[in-house]
This record gives C-alpha cells, structure tokens and sequence, in this order.
C-alpha cells in the first residue's frame, strides 16, 4: 500500500465502513452522502492526516529492519547449522525491533486521543480506524515496491 | 457444510485493503469452527483424562503472498480431551471431591511469548514476514489487554472446566445402593437422572459460551487477524486441558 492510498475508499470500503459503524440502509436512506461527508472530514483533518504520515513511516522502518536482517543473514548465516553469528544477529535485530514497536506503541497511545474528534460520527469513526487498520494490515513488500504509474517522472 | 456456507456468507465482508488477510480471515474462521467441533467431540467422550495437556490443533496457513491461501489441518494424533462448563449450580453431590484442576490458571488469562508463537505460526508469519508480524502484535498485545469483555469469557470459561471435571469425578465416583429393594431402584434412577441432567444443563452452557467466545473472536478477526489469532490460541489452551486425576482419600 502506498501512502497516497490511504484517503481511497472504494465501494467496498463504503459499504464495509457502513457495516463497522452499524448504520442500516433502511434506517438512514441518506447514508451514502452522510458517509462520503465523513469521509471528507477525516481527509481534511490535518493533524488526523499527519498523524496517518507517521504511522505510515515507522511501519517502513519495520519492513527496512526486516530487509536488513534478512540481508545480514543471507549473508552471514549457515543454512545447514545455526551459528554464534547468527544467533547475535537475531539478537541485534531483536533489540531494533523492540525499539521500533515501543515507537510504535507510544504512536497508538497517541491514536485513541486523536480519534475521539471522530467520535461523535459514526461513520468518520469508522472510517478512521479503516484507515489506520490498511497501514498495520499492511504488506512490507507492497510498501517496498511502489506501484508503476504511466505518469511518473522518473520512469525512463 | 456449515463452515462452507458461513465462509461464502461472509466472505463478502472479509474483502480488505489486502487480500492477504482477507485469505487469513477466512483461514481464520475456519480454524475457529474446528475449535468448536472439537469441543464438541470432546464433550460427547465425556471422559476424565488424565493425560497432560496437549498442543493445541492450532492450523497452519500458506505463506501470506500465497493467493489461495488453504487451511492446512494439523494431523497430530489427539487424545480425548475433557470440557468443562460454568458455574451454573454449586456441587451438590455430597461426598465427592471437587479438587480438580488446581493448576495455576492466571496464566491462561494471558497470552504469553509461546501463545504469541503459536499465533505466529497459525497466521503463516514466517521469518521472511517478521517484519509484519512485529508490527501486528504491539496493537494486538495492548488491544487484549485491554479487552474486558474477552478476559470475563476466559475467566468464565475456566470456571466452567472446572465445574464440569467436578461432575464427571462425580459421575466417576457415584455410589449407588445395590441390590432389588424398592429404595435402592428408587435411589439409583434419581442418581442417573441428576447425572443426565447435570451433564445437560453443564453442555448447554458451555454451548453457549463456546458460541459468545466464537463470535467475539471473528469480530476481532475483521480488523485485527494478529490478536483473533492470539484470542484463539488462549481459547485452545483453556479447553484442550484435562482434568487432574483426583486426589486419593
């Protein structure tokens, strides 16, 4: 997942934000407009948006530190017998990590406060946690591989 | 059947962002239907077993870039296993013991390195996948602790093995008049319609539970595979336990 994908809402993020905030079609025929007004809400919301940024970068430095050790490995492991190397590389990746998820743990404390300006509205709500759920379900190999586009201006 | 059918009727609502955990929360729902026909089969045994605790039939899954990804059921032979249900009536069978299960069971509240492994493994994070597995277990740790509603279904769910182990070594011990005398028939058929009875209302309630803990782990599962996968670990870990043996008197 990209980052400039993180405001997309399709039809089947509509319909799955509908069901998330429990609003039944028959209850509230307009739902479709209120959940596009709610979504634009939580697009608009700056510090809602900065916010998404950094989670967003300290996911990438968990797919970097995951690129490494497997590099450090491939490089310095023996696939037929584990090794003292080895085993120190484990250990030094593990103490990155630790530091890293404390990041982001801190990060997630952060989250609830800023989402409660979200709260009164179901929809934007929802909407957010969707949001922060695409970052965290996330694929490090989607977010290494930037998708083509016939636009970009790097493309030779 | 019935876990084809709810998996198309759900499948649906499982279409993520990623296909990757969609896949997973299909995997998922499957490995948590098993749970329940296990318990099932465990309790129609209704057996004490004294054999320790085993591995959870926890299921293994593809690796996550896989995009059929399909359950693949762990074959590890099982033995009987014995489910225990609430607290519905305090023991009322006069001269037995209800000293089973003693083990320490505050560790079944929590899901420790080995559940969070075993969560690992169920998800198919492999080393390649570390990276996304670190990430999904610092929300899933601190949104399990912090879920009330879980920890009372496991607190209540330990109570219920506890209840149930009870009853079977009631069962297990009865004493019952012999002989042809009016009294001693009269004695013997309440006897077997307290027991039949007792073990009725018992299953109901551990259905009933059974079903609470299913339904709230496939909620999580939609948002959060990491920490329905650990729920489901714990779930495993309570109801695969058996009974203790009894102490002799």
């Amino acid at each position: 997942m990209e980052f400039s994908e993180i405001n997309d809402c399709d039809r089947y993020c509509f319909e799955n934000v509908r069901q998330l905030a429990r609003v039944s079609t028959s209850s509230n025929p307009n739902w479709k407009r209120d959940l596009l007004q709610a979504i634009d809400r939580v697009r608009s919301d700056a510090e809602w948006q900065t916010y998404l940024r950094e989670l967003y970068d300290v996911h990438l430095k968990f797919c970097l530190l995951g690129d490494e050790k497997r590099e450090e490995l491939s490089r310095d492991a023996d696939p037929h017998n584990v090794t003292p190397r080895e085993i120190a590389i484990d250990d030094k990746y593990d103490a990155k990590f630790k530091e890293v998820q404390a990041t982001l743990q801190t990060l997630y404390y952060r989250q609830a406060d800023l989402q409660r300006r979200f709260g009164a509205n179901p929809f934007a709500f929802q909407f957010s946690i969707v949001q922060t759920s695409r970052i965290q379900n996330a694929n490090c190999a989607q977010q290494r591989s930037p998708r083509y586009t016939p636009n970009d201006a790097d493309d030779p | 059947m019935r876990m084809t059918r709810e998996l198309l009727m759900k499948s649906a609502l499982l279409r993520y962002e990623s296909n990757f955990h969609g896949a997973i929360g299909m995997l998922f729902r499957v490995a948590t239907l098993t749970v329940v026909v296990l318990w099932f089969v465990s309790l129609s045994c209704g057996q004490i077993s004294t054999a320790s605790a085993q591995t959870p039939a926890v299921q293994k899954v593809a690796p996550p870039d896989q995009k059929d990804v399909t359950p693949k059921p762990n074959t590890t032979a099982k033995g009987k296993k014995v489910i225990t249900n609430e607290d519905l009536e305090p023991h009322s069978a006069a001269g037995t013991t209800d000293k089973i299960i003693t083990r320490d069971v505050s560790s079944l509240l929590n899901c420790d390195t080995a559940c969070e492994q075993q969560a690992r493994e169920f998800l198919g994070y492999d080393a390649d996948y570390e990276a996304e597995w670190r990430i999904q277990v610092v929300r899933a740790r601190r949104d399990l602790i912090a879920d009330s509603e879980w920890r009372g279904m496991l607190s209540q769910s330990i109570g219920q093995q506890r209840t149930y182990c009870n009853f079977l070594t009631q069962q297990s011990q009865k004493t019952a008049p012999s002989g042809n005398s009016w009294d001693a028939q009269v004695q013997r058929a309440r006897n077997a319609k307290y027991f039949e009875t007792m073990g009725n209302t018992l299953r109901q309630g551990l259905e009933t539970s059974v079903n609470r803990m299913n339904n709230h782990i496939n909620e999580v599962g939609e948002l959060s595979p990491a920490r329905a996968a650990m729920m489901n670990v714990q779930a495993h870990r309570i109801f695969d336990r058996t009974c203790d043996q009894p102490p002799q008197r």
